[in-house]
């Protein structure tokens, strides 16, 4: 799928590094439910209380982002499918393949994030990949990938295509609202008034912690809970650094 | 003559259906527009793909199977128009303007109580200050004679970009 946004590059990439308190920019598609839990909210974890905590975690000094769930004690699975039973089974079985797998760490859920500079890519509920191609300094191409698991189901991989066709892209209800959002604060940015204060993205500021709430979460793995602005300034300062680097 | 005079009477009824949907759309009456889609109305716009003069086969992709614009059904287009009509689905808050020109109408075949209609349009966007899209593409629908008039079946859109050059698709084609 490719197609083009009239805003800067990194006003994308970081909304994928972290966006998790943009919920005014999707009440309209929540209100909806556009999940297959047929339920309200556009993700299906939306439609069952996950017991997880919300991560911001950088990778020190590399500038890429993850936006994480970590399932705090109770580790089951929480039927997420309930109107499509033969695909509950299947992620249900992929629950406890995955605990059997990777033991402990099996307990964090890459949500999506940024590969710095310009890869993104999403895992909750659906599986994408992409990339952001600058075109000019307003205005960026988007090329993006969505992918089914290889030995998934027919039903299970037919889910996911039209859930992901509605949720993203140019068609997608979800999307349509974050890329019209971008391209107004692409413009507000460029008035005069706007140029002289700089933009705020110190919530969480101080609340950062190393490596948690496991080890096995990397020493070099800068962690903030709940919602913070923690991984936009990790792929900020990594843009400026390069930058302002000698050629 | 008389097979002539029938198919005339057909191709103008038809022609004017698609005329009316255009207006419906362009007007904003999305509950009236999706009062002209059949219940289980099939409505597709594959993707466009650049590929060898001798792959032409593969120009776009597969409704139901691969990727597509749009793959869905009544009840996801009427979740649309709700969205739509919300006020706070900032891709159409404020509403854009749109100009749909439907063109080249034909029926390309009919049996009992349905017709295949070939048309050609372009849709013109004007969002904002000066947002311009404009996109132009084919459709092939089936159109079928219900109890309470003619309703659109199917629909397979195929647009002429491959890369969109539009921000989002939030109008219908």
């Amino acid at each position: 799928m490719k197609w083009q946004i009239p805003c800067n590059w990194k006003l994308a990439a970081e909304n994928f590094a972290g966006d998790t308190y943009h919920t005014t920019t999707h009440l309209s598609v929540d209100r909806l439910g556009i999940s297959p839990t047929g339920e309200k909210k556009r993700h299906t974890f939306a439609a069952v209380r996950l017991p997880v905590d919300v991560l911001g975690v950088a990778i020190e000094g590399k500038g890429h982002a993850v936006r994480a769930q970590i399932y705090k004690d109770d580790f089951e699975y929480s039927s997420m499918y309930a109107t499509l039973p033969e695909v509950d089974a299947y992620y249900r079985e992929q629950h406890y393949k995955r605990q059997r797998r990777l033991g402990e760490r099996a307990r964090l859920l890459n949500r999506g994030g940024v590969v710095f500079p310009s890869m993104h890519y999403n895992s909750a509920g659906r599986t994408t990949i992409g990339i952001w191609v600058p075109l000019a300094a307003g205005q960026v191409e988007v090329w993006r990938w969505m992918l089914v698991p290889r030995n998934a189901p027919a039903c299970v991989k037919d889910m996911l295509r039209r859930y992901y066709l509605r949720y993203a892209g140019p068609a997608g209800m979800t999307e349509q609202d974050d890329m019209e959002n971008w391209t107004s604060i692409q413009r507000a940015l460029s008035g005069t008034v706007a140029r002289h204060y700089p933009l705020n993205y110190e919530m969480g500021l101080g609340r950062e912690r190393r490596g948690w709430p496991h080890d096995w979460v990397g020493a070099d793995a800068i962690v903030c809970e709940g919602t913070s602005e923690n991984n936009q300034r990790a792929f900020y300062e990594r843009w400026r650094q390069l930058m302002g680097a000698a050629s | 003559m008389d097979g002539a005079l029938a198919g005339l009477i057909l191709q103008a009824e038809l022609s004017d259906l698609l005329a009316l949907e255009a207006e419906l759309l362009d007007e904003r009456r999305f509950d009236e527009w999706l009062d002209l889609l059949a219940d289980d109305i099939q409505y597709c716009m594959p993707m466009a793909r650049n590929v060898r003069h001798d792959s032409l086969d593969q120009e776009y992709t597969r409704p139901g199977r691969d990727a597509s614009w749009f793959d869905e059904g009544k009840k996801e287009l009427a979740l649309r128009v709700q969205q739509i009509q919300s006020g706070d689905h900032w891709a159409e808050e404020p509403l854009s303007r749109t100009t749909h020109l439907v063109a080249n109408i034909r029926i390309a075949g009919h049996a009992a109580d349905e017709a295949t209609v070939h048309s050609r349009f372009i849709v013109y966007r004007a969002r904002l200050e000066t947002d311009i899209d404009l996109i132009a593409g084919k459709r092939t629908d089936v159109i079928r004679r219900e109890a309470d008039g003619w309703k659109i079946a199917r629909r397979r859109i195929l647009i002429d970009q491959s890369t969109l050059t539009a921000r989002n698709l939030t109008t219908f084609f």
